[in-house]
């Protein structure tokens, strides 16, 4: 059996946010949502790291053991997903997911908040397979038609990985091995030389 | 009068010596929710696949092998 999971490699990760732009765009996210968002570390010093966030799919969610109305469930391949009749709008998942995940819209001139939306790993909820009712609460189900998330398969530099667990590790441990480590991996030093040899770099 | 006060103190010792009795325990317990909502089907159920699971597995099994570049490209 599958196990659905993600993996974005920092060494490639080159914050372009097409990830971000393909999920908004292949599932019509309203203005102020994001699914998914990218996190960059030390931004604008050399050697700055990108990672592509969204819901991990945890193998023991804490958006589960919160939830008070019990709208979360996992599909057999671990995809964490939620019924969206059934949520509140209450927020806990927020609190309890350390990935910031979960979303939610400001519905109304208030800030209403309303029900809470986050990635699905593209796997619609619960409702009839690419039914209008589906799209519009959860997004397209690309899973049922036999493809990936659309941000990892999107991704120019192949830094955002999805699918299967066990292949997605392998591919990973793969490119580890055969691209060694500093500068030579695909990334920083590809582009702009080692560190060190840039005119005026601190030695 | 005396046998009254016996009484007294008599009642106030079996009403502390049962007074723990009553204590129900105040350290919750988490229990594990059970999923509230509808119902969803599994994804290789709808049209593409009709509901079979191998076909839909081996799909996404080269779907996931293609983001490998490595083992795309004849130099490797």
């Amino acid at each position: 059996m599958a196990r659905m999971k993600f993996l974005c490699d920092a060494e490639r990760c080159i914050e372009c946010n097409g990830c971000v732009t393909a999920c908004k765009q292949e599932h019509e996210i309203p203005w102020g949502v994001n699914r998914r968002r990218v996190v960059t570390l030390n931004d604008g010093v050399p050697g700055e790291k990108s990672i592509s966030v969204a819901c991990m799919h945890c193998s023991d969610a804490p958006c589960m053991a919160v939830c008070p109305v019990d709208c979360f469930y996992k599909t057999a391949e671990g995809v964490v997903l939620h019924d969206k009749d059934l949520c509140i709008g209450c927020g806990y998942c927020f609190y309890a997911c350390p990935f910031g995940a979960p979303q939610f819209p400001q519905d109304g001139a208030f800030g209403l908040r309303g029900k809470m939306d986050k990635c699905t790993f593209c796997a619609g909820g619960p409702e009839t397979d690419h039914s209008p009712a589906e799209f519009r609460k959860y997004g397209r189900n690309r899973l049922a038609e036999g493809k990936l998330p659309a941000c990892a398969e999107m991704c120019s530099t192949k830094a955002l990985l999805g699918g299967d667990g066990d292949v997605v590790a392998d591919i990973y441990r793969n490119r580890v091995l055969k691209r060694g480590k500093g500068s030579e991996v695909w990334g920083w030093g590809t582009a702009y030389g080692k560190p060190e040899k840039q005119p005026g770099a601190k030695s | 009068m005396r046998c009254g006060a016996r009484r007294l103190i008599v009642g106030v010792a079996l009403t502390l010596v049962v007074a723990g009795c009553g204590e129900s325990p105040s350290v919750t317990m988490y229990k594990k929710g059970e999923y509230q909502g509808k119902q969803d089907t599994h994804a290789s159920a709808g049209e593409p696949f009709k509901g079979d699971k191998a076909a839909w597995q081996a799909a996404i099994k080269s779907r996931t092998k293609s983001q490998d570049e490595y083992s795309r490209s004849a130099t490797n």
